[in-house]
């Protein structure tokens, strides 16, 4: 009896220690006063497909999915949409999780543009803002989520920018990415957002 | 044992002559379908929900194949009403320093072959004579 008590104990403290580790907080860490500070998303206000104000902070607890793209893209934005849109299936289940993605052509991508980009797209701007205005703000919000969004002439669609799909935390903290036309890596990107929200 | 190494000579000569013959006028149009189709419509041909139409389902493809060429050449200007203002839905054409002539008779005969049940092939000369009818 004495043995198989300890059998179980043994057990259930192998099954503690299976725990996965919390995801990594990315970007620069600065340690202030003894106090460790993290990189964080500088606040950006703009418009969505509703001509709604959607600033970053209303995302504080709440974990969302960031990527950057413009309608008119030859490219790789369409690869891109199709494995966020696979994400955004995979997770309906969760109130909490939601997408974000910005133009970075908001001249051509106004508001009735991608109204009728998310009304085509089949998803719910409750879930998943598409967001225009001030193209600098938006380039330099790029830099903050470790992406990239340039004009190119010499690009195909004029733009040069990164297939990057982000992970941030309900503090505002990037925990993950991966590359958005490569849907093995989008599946494990998956698992990456079930694991966020277990922490 | 001259007998063998005989008939092991001509099985080499058999199989290279065999993967040689896979590269065939659908593998060189299925090359600049995913050069320049699949970006957009994606290699299984099943393109985004409503904002990149599926190319399997197309009714150009089964109906009225001849009109191909002329659709990637030109490209479509199209817009819809989005109830407040027209917004364009367009796709671009592919000229001929992209696509030449060659390439674009494979890329459609490669299109028939991947997803029309029935399909009828275009030679370069057929191919040449729809792009002349273009508008």
């Amino acid at each position: 009896m004495k043995i198989e008590i300890v059998f179980c104990c043994f057990i259930t403290l192998f099954l503690c220690s299976c725990k996965e580790p919390p995801l990594p907080v990315l970007g620069e860490i600065e340690i202030k006063d003894g106090d460790t500070i993290y990189h964080k998303i500088a606040h950006w206000n703009f418009l969505n497909q509703d001509s709604t104000s959607i600033s970053e902070p209303s995302f504080r607890g709440l974990i969302y999915i960031v990527d950057f793209f413009f309608t008119s893209c030859p490219t790789i934005c369409p690869k891109v949409k199709k494995n966020m849109k696979w994400l955004y299936d995979q997770t309906h289940q969760y109130p909490n999780v939601k997408y974000v993605s910005f133009t970075i052509d908001p001249e051509r991508d106004h508001v009735l543009k991608l109204r009728q980009y998310a009304k085509d797209l089949n998803v719910s701007s409750d879930r998943w803002h598409f967001l225009t205005g001030n193209r600098d703000s938006i380039y330099s919000i790029a830099d903050d989520y470790f992406s990239i969004a340039t004009v190119d002439k010499d690009a195909p669609g004029g733009f040069d920018h990164s297939g990057k799909i982000i992970l941030v935390d309900p503090n505002g903290r990037v925990r993950s990415f991966c590359d958005g036309t490569d849907s093995e890596a989008c599946e494990q990107f998956l698992k990456d957002i079930e694991r966020l929200m277990k922490e | 044992m001259k007998f063998f190494l005989f008939i092991l000579l001509c099985t080499i000569i058999l199989l290279l002559a065999e993967s040689g013959c896979q590269y065939t006028t659908f593998s060189h149009g299925k090359e600049t379908y995913e050069k320049h189709c699949a970006p957009c419509h994606m290699s299984d041909g099943k393109g985004l929900e409503n904002v990149i139409p599926n190319i399997k389902s197309s009714q150009v493809l089964t109906d009225h194949p001849e009109k191909l060429a002329c659709i990637i050449r030109t490209g479509i200007q199209d817009s819809i009403w989005s109830g407040k203002e027209w917004i364009p839905k367009e796709m671009p054409g592919f000229k001929e320093k992209e696509i030449s002539d060659i390439d674009l008779t494979n890329l459609i005969n490669y299109l028939l072959e991947s997803w029309n049940p029935d399909p009828t092939y275009f030679s370069r000369q057929e191919i040449q004579s729809q792009l002349g009818l273009c508008h």
